[in-house]
């Protein structure tokens, strides 16, 4: 019993001292937005190679992911409501469906495993290196330079492959099933027009946000926090991974609420 | 012309006078050329060198990278200068990260224990590097057992480094 009460103590304290670390970053984050450095060459090339890397880089996977989600989604889906006479229905299923919970989530789910992951080793190591030392002693301001660029990145591209994964797996999963259902491509976009609302629009604005803020900001964090010694690389990547698996939970959360 | 040698006795002082330039940083242009310190391994040479420059001014790559063409020309670095800091060997990592300085304008260049930043091939050439730069206001700090290789250094005087802190960085000790 004293074990038990004693690990829920450390837990306690753990998860306190990471919230209290972690709510101080987003405000310096928000202070950094301000910088007037961020518009600066050098801050612009990491922005743009991260998208690159983010946001490019992934695209083929994503579509084939995309295309397979909107076979099942859009063809299976569809192809079933028309069979038991709810094609009015369609729209509103695949706005809810697709727009407001799938797409988000598939996209923050994808980057987290190729991304994230990839952010955490590289600040890891940057940490471990003493590289920030380094670019704090040339007088930058490693959330200018290293933190901000990676953040926005991460929110800009979740943004845009959420936007383009509705549109693959609308598209791609009616174009290739359209021999076997019994609408056309014109009904379906019309009744997934009518059922879109505010409401949609706001969990969704409200969940690529979110997403893509804790999509960047928790591993870049976690990194930070990662010692001097190789092995404490791997741990930092799974803390992280976990943290940011908690973070989409709650980001499903708040999207579901809303 | 302002240069000094500042010398230590012991690490745990050098890791104080570390910590106190690092504050100093903050506040003013100090350029530290130190191995600890190490250039951006995710960078290129060019990168590395363009990243002070680019980031405390609103230049564009290309204008920036017309103005260190002549450096890089004179260090012989334009062949390497899309390699990565685990290509360079030690006097081209410590000429990277002198040119980074260099390219952000410091007041005061300071060298912090350069002879752990190079092997001792490279002393002549070290030697030789800070005859031919022009230094206006440079600091070498380094270990007191390394008192007889800067000697011959005509251009440099001894001084004490709260002293240098105090006056010339004109920042009242920041212990």
């Amino acid at each position: 019993m004293k074990r038990l009460i004693t690990a829920l103590g450390q837990k306690a304290i753990a998860s306190m001292h990471f919230f209290y670390g972690y709510f101080w970053f987003t405000i310096s984050f928000f202070k950094g937005c301000f910088n007037p450095h961020i518009f600066y060459p050098s801050v612009q090339l990491v922005f743009l190679r991260q998208i690159y890397f983010t946001g490019v880089q992934i695209l083929p996977m994503f579509s084939v992911v995309a295309v397979a989600i909107g076979l099942a989604l859009v063809g299976g889906l569809t192809q079933y409501m028309v069979q038991f006479g709810a094609q009015d229905a369609v729209g509103s299923v695949l706005v809810s469906i697709t727009i407001k919970h799938l797409a988000p989530l598939v996209t923050m789910i994808l980057l987290t495993l190729r991304t994230s992951t990839a952010v955490t080793a590289e600040i890891s190591l940057m940490k471990m290196n003493r590289e920030i030392e380094t670019i704090k002693s040339l007088s930058i301001n490693p959330f200018v330079y290293l933190y901000i660029p990676r953040i926005v990145s991460g929110i800009v591209c979740l943004s845009a492959l959420s936007v383009i994964f509705i549109y693959i797996s609308i598209i791609g999963g009616y174009l290739i099933l359209s021999f076997n259902l019994n609408i056309s491509f014109d009904f379906l976009i019309g009744t997934i027009f009518d059922a879109f609302t505010v409401d949609t629009l706001l969990a969704f604005f409200i969940k690529i946000a979110l997403g893509g803020y804790f999509l960047m900001s928790i591993p870049i964090y976690t990194a930070l926090e990662t010692g001097n010694a190789v092995t404490e690389i791997p741990i930092s990547l799974l803390k992280g991974m976990q943290r940011l698996f908690y973070a989409i939970i709650i980001v499903e959360l708040i999207g579901t609420f809303i | 012309m302002s240069n000094y040698l500042i010398y230590y006795k012991d690490e745990e002082k050098m890791k104080g006078w570390l910590d106190i330039l690092m504050k100093v940083v903050k506040k003013q242009r100090v350029g530290l050329v130190s191995s600890f310190f190490p250039i951006i391994g995710n960078l290129s040479v060019i990168e590395n060198i363009l990243l002070p420059l680019t980031y405390h001014h609103k230049i564009t790559y290309h204008a920036a990278l017309d103005i260190v063409q002549k450096d890089m020309e004179k260090f012989e670095m334009l062949d390497i200068m899309h390699y990565r800091s685990n290509q360079l060997n030690d006097f081209q990592k410590m000429i990277v990260k002198y040119l980074q300085v260099k390219y952000l304008r410091a007041e005061w260049t300071v060298f912090f224990s350069p002879r752990r930043m190079y092997i001792a091939e490279y002393e002549e050439k070290f030697h030789q590097f800070l005859r031919c730069e022009d230094l206006k206001k440079s600091v070498i700090i380094d270990h007191e057992n390394h008192r007889h290789l800067f000697n011959d250094m005509q251009d440099y005087t001894e001084k004490d480094f709260d002293t240098w802190v105090t006056l010339d960085l004109k920042t009242s000790n920041l212990k």
